[in-house]
């Protein structure tokens, strides 16, 4: 188990995007279980569940922590991992319906709100029994869809109240910072907009989102009391508490379908707990729609394209199996066309496509049978990446290490310590530190470092690298840059080795005076042959050398690879 | 033990340090086995004390010890006398009776109170008063001392002739009191001491006869080795360590990846650090408002300050496909897209953009082709962590792939690799539906490898796509930090010397 959760805190390069927006989300086994409502045992669940598109983090006990993909926040709770196991696991296959009644519940959406947060959506939920797994969950819940769907709260913020202490109808509206005053969650004190903002840590931490506004977003009710201040805080007066039964839940926001998913998720988690869902009114200038919407939506698959994409041969039955196993509901609309009903909860289907790969999970990734394509192609190498091998096999045949070194930088390094004039150069805008805010223009200074790196060992060090600099046109270029450490390098030995060289890898080419301000005057030279300059060698000058913290004498040398190896006598 | 195959394996010097060390009692200074084995130079009884020493037929110890030599005033007194012998010779020479004024003759004057001080503790001489002067008179034992050298005068003689020599500390303690007389140092030297092991070999009895150690050019033309016996050498002994040049291992592992993926039929490709983030995200249908695309994860540059998209038509389709869709059968992402965002430039986050531009410039299928390069992400540098690490990459275009086959070849890919046991996971990536996660199994464990799918339709379409793409990539370090046992990332690229010279080749 040791070995596991090393390399799952390690991982670090997965393809593509960061490991990191993957939300984790943790559950109690037992809870599990109860939610289930049929036996599963842990080691099965966890061999099982990473199959519906997750990954285990860690497992402590009862305690099971998963990485679910960003994609899937309907995911990001243990009701919601309840009901997609329960159509996977064949217990229930197919869509799940909620009941939603009706209420009399309005919210009245001011015209203020659209320039500032212009949507809003929210629900009832009755009959709700406060267990501290439901609030351990709900809150979890809240908090991956603030973070993931809501963008940190930008596109989607979740408010869920007491409905007891407050009198509908509600109001959402935008009102003047100071005008209003209330006591937020965590205080005793009643505050104006403007101080929760500039005291209140929530205030502080999320100021950044209404700071392009000047009227701050409201949710009222029928006697003026406040119940949240979206997407910052919650009032006191409707703090949910071990003993609420009625939930109020309000999702306001700028993305009009994110807003609608997350509250869908919300609901039917709580549905899943033995809550009643009763859908509210909201009422703005033009229309009134009910929500929360758990209406499903539809979308056509076609048959032939499934077995096309997947390379499988199924038939529409098998399709509608396997789809029902991922929770949708399917009906054949023709005998090559499907018309899948999707679930309000499914903020990931964008196309047909995405409910291709969902067949698939549901047919099983290990089901899928191995084919080699029966296409025939030649591999064909970069031309230059060839000649490449002769020079690295020639620099290692002389002695030299081979090293990979940054191709990140620092000005001081490439241009100061060397005595050279800054040129146009590729540089970060956000760096990581002071060491890394350029790209490379040499790789003189990265062998340097790798030198200095290893004062600590005997001399003699010798180090090439062919590796990838940055010219001025911020394209990427080859260079080969090689350098040699000892108490008697001097230019002589240089010049043998550069002569080697060329010579080993077929290239004519003269030596001439060069003027390099890292280089001892009189000891540096220029090779050029017919396509011109190819680069420099010499000693290095003591300056130089005491600059990059190193003590003995270094001979250096740096040519551009790629003229280096169009040098090269093809005649023989 | 065999001791006939030791003696047998015993070099010349060896022999003759085991021989002298006998003779001394088994336990000698260098100089005295230098002296009774007859070596010319000590550093060759050193050399075969240590050969023996690493045969245990011998001990090497060092310690401190404390020699003398003459000092300025030493050298003096050894050449002109020591200054109360000279005082007792200019008496002897006049009637045994002299004022102090007299012996000045013989004394510079700093020496008068020396000597005068000096013959009157030996005893030499006696002082006394006449008419106000000060006047010596040589005793017997003063006289008899006159006669013959004094050991002290023994000691400057001998120190004259063997400088940095050991001498008796209690019996010259006058002598070494005396200032600028002698001078000491310390200086390290060896005791060379004989085991049980080798008084067994000397014991048994060493001849010492003629061999040939080294075999030169001037033994092999006249045929020396002929007559003469070579000296078979101990081969378990140690041998000075060699290193050579090397290639670097992560290097190692991309040219092994690179002739897999030829020699799998596909071609290479590559690309530029520097991208704009509509090649590099818009164009991978990454929406604009994605986490990953934030400073705080991407690298965006100063310099330059911006890249001009030249071709405004397909920044046009791109766009429309993250609003609503655009010509594709997609809902699109729902947002407001900004086109100014695509212009910005940043340091590449993902190899993909070398093949997304492929595609546009190659909408026509078939096309099988892969690139290894450096990517950048905004990562803080330790142990696990760099800001930028390799990417391995590859699609296959074809009208007739399909995800089945992408499972084919990637079974086979790393089956080249050398991950035999290999497993698919469902996995998400925003430009790739369906997605699939590749699972190693390694040292007993499954491990997340690389992840693998077919490009989204609103990837693929707005380039004039319509035939699947197959896309696979891996992360090199994390493969290179497995089959290299390493614990540190940054080994690989500030490397250590001591691990570079012997880290074994791939």
């Amino acid at each position: 188990m040791k070995a596991i959760n090393f390399f799952l805190q390690n991982q670090i390069y997965l393809l593509f995007i960061s490991q990191k927006y993957m939300p984790v989300v943790s559950f109690d086994y037992q809870d599990y279980i109860s939610l289930f409502g049929k036996t599963i045992s842990k080691d099965d669940l966890i061999k099982r569940l990473p199959m519906i598109g997750a990954d285990f983090d860690k497992i402590e006990d009862d305690e099971i922590s998963i990485e679910f993909f960003p994609n899937r926040p309907d995911l990001s709770s243990v009701e919601g991992i309840v009901r997609a196991s329960r159509a996977f696991f064949d217990i229930k296959p197919g869509l799940t319906k909620y009941q939603v009644e009706e209420s009399d519940i309005v919210m009245n959406v001011d015209s203020s709100v659209k320039k500032v947060r212009p949507f809003v959506r929210c629900a009832l939920v009755k009959n709700v029994e406060m267990t501290d797994e439901l609030i351990t969950s709900l809150m979890q819940l809240q908090e991956k869809l603030h973070f993931g769907i809501g963008r940190n709260r930008k596109k989607v913020a979740i408010g869920v109240h007491n409905a007891e202490p407050v009198q509908p109808p509600f109001t959402y509206k935008a009102v003047d910072p100071d005008s209003y005053q209330f006591v937020p969650l965590a205080k005793v004190e009643s505050m104006t907009l403007s101080e929760i903002l500039s005291s209140h840590e929530k205030g502080m931490a999320y100021a950044s989102l209404l700071e392009d506004v000047d009227l701050y977003p409201l949710i009222v009710d029928a006697n003026d009391n406040v119940l949240s201040f979206p997407p910052i805080i919650n009032g006191i007066l409707t703090e949910v508490t071990p003993f609420t039964t009625d939930l109020f839940i309000d999702v306001t926001g700028t993305d009009k379908k994110a807003i609608h998913h997350a509250l869908a998720i919300v609901v039917t988690a709580l549905a899943e707990r033995g809550g009643s869902v009763y859908s509210t009114k909201i009422v703005s200038e033009n229309e009134t729609i009910l929500s929360p919407d758990l209406s499903i939506m539809k979308r056509e698959l076609s048959v032939k394209r499934v077995n096309a994409i997947l390379g499988l041969n199924l038939s529409s039955d098998e399709i509608k199996m396997f789809l029902a196993k991922m929770g949708y509901d399917a009906e054949n609309k023709d005998e090559q066309t499907l018309m899948v009903s999707i679930p309000s909860w499914r903020a990931d289907i964008l196309h047909e496509i995405d409910l291709i790969e969902d067949v698939a999970v549901g047919y099983g990734f290990d089901n899928i049978s191995y084919e080699i394509p029966s296409s025939f192609s030649f591999g064909k190498p970069l031309p230059h990446k060839e000649s490449f091998q002769n020079l690295r096999t020639v620099l290692i045949g002389l002695g030299f290490n081979e090293v990979t070194t940054f191709t990140l930088s620092n000005e001081q390094d490439e241009f100061e310590k060397l005595g050279l004039e800054t040129r146009n150069h590729v540089q970060i805008q956000n760096p990581i530190g002071e060491d890394y805010t350029c790209l490379r223009v040499g790789l003189l200074p990265s062998l340097l470092q790798m030198l200095a790196d290893n004062k600590h060992h005997s001399l003699p060090q010798q180090v090439f690298e062919l590796g990838i600099v940055s010219d001025e046109q911020y394209k990427n270029q080859y260079h080969v840059g090689g350098m040699k450490s000892s108490a008697h390098a001097n230019f002589t030995e240089c010049k043998s080795i550069v002569e080697a060289i060329f010579r080993d890898i077929g290239i004519k080419y003269d030596i001439k005076e060069f003027d390099h301000p890292g280089f001892i005057n009189g000891r540096c030279a220029q090779v050029v042959n017919k396509s011109g300059f190819l680069g420099y060698f010499g000693e290095l000058h003591p300056r130089t050398i005491t600059n990059f913290s190193l003590e003995h004498p270094v001979i250096a040398f740096e040519f551009h690879a790629k003229k280096l190896i169009e040098g090269i006598d093809k005649r023989k | 033990m065999n001791i006939d195959k030791i003696i047998h394996e015993l070099s010349r010097n060896e022999k003759k340090v085991l021989l002298s060390l006998q003779k001394l009692d088994g336990r000698a200074s260098p100089e005295k086995v230098m002296n009774e084995g007859s070596f010319s130079q000590q550093v060759e009884v050193m050399n075969a004390a240590s050969w023996l020493q690493a045969k245990k037929l011998a001990t090497v110890k060092e310690y401190v010890k404390t020699v003398y030599s003459l000092d300025k005033e030493g050298v003096y007194f050894h050449k002109q006398g020591l200054p109360e012998k000279r005082v007792i010779n200019y008496l002897k020479d006049h009637h045994r009776k002299a004022s102090l004024k007299d012996i000045s003759e013989v004394l510079k004057p700093y020496e008068i109170p020396i000597a005068i001080g000096w013959v009157k503790r030996k005893g030499w001489a006696q002082i006394s008063k006449e008419n106000n002067k000060t006047v010596l008179t040589l005793t017997e034992e003063g006289f008899s001392a006159g006669s013959h050298e004094t050991i002290d005068e023994q000691l400057l003689s001998y120190l004259w002739d063997n400088p940095d020599s050991e001498i008796d500390e209690k019996k010259y303690d006058h002598l070494i009191k005396r200032s600028n007389v002698l001078k000491e140092k310390e200086i390290i030297t060896g005791e060379i001491s004989l085991t049980d092991q080798g008084w067994d070999v000397v014991n048994h009895g060493i001849t010492i006869t003629e061999e040939i150690t080294q075999v030169t050019s001037e033994i092999i033309k006249n045929k020396y080795w002929e007559s003469t016996p070579i000296r078979p050498y101990d081969v378990s002994t140690f041998a000075p360590s060699l290193h050579g040049g090397k290639p670097h291992p992560l290097v190692q592992l991309i040219e092994r990846i690179r002739t897999i993926l030829l020699r799998m039929g596909f071609s290479e490709i590559e690309g530029n650090f520097v991208e704009s983030a509509f090649w590099n995200m818009d164009a991978l249908f990454i929406p604009q408002d994605h986490p990953a695309r934030e400073m705080q994860d991407t690298f965006y540059c100063k310099n330059p300050s911006s890249i001009s998209i030249d071709d405004p038509e397909l920044v046009k389709i791109i766009a429309d496909v993250h609003e609503h869709g655009g010509k594709t059968d997609s809902d699109g992402w729902g947002y407001r897209f900004s086109k100014s965002e695509g212009r910005k430039p940043l340091l590449r986050t993902h190899t993909t953009v070398n093949t997304i531009r492929y595609l546009y410039h190659h909408p026509q299928p078939p096309a099988k082709i892969f690139s290894i390069g450096q990517v950048f992400r905004k990562e803080n540098i330790d142990s696990t962590h760099l800001p930028l690490f390799y990417q391995i990459e590859g699609i296959i275009h074809d009208p007739s792939v399909s995800f089945k086959q992408l499972i084919g070849i990637l079974s086979e890919m790393y089956k080249q690799m050398g991950f035999e046991k290999i497993r698919f996971r469902p996995a998400y990536f925003p430009y790739t539906e369906p997605s699939m996660e590749v699972e190693v199994f390694w040292n007993d464990q499954w491990m997340e490898l690389g992840g693998s799918g077919m490009f989204r339709p609103e990837v693929t379409e707005p380039l004039g796509i319509d035939t699947p793409v197959l896309a696979w990539g891996l992360g090199l370090e994390r493969l290179a930090m497995l089959l290299f046992g390493l614990k540190d990332i940054r080994q690989l690229y500030q490397s250590d010397f001591d691990w570079l010279q012997n880290q074994p080749l791939l």
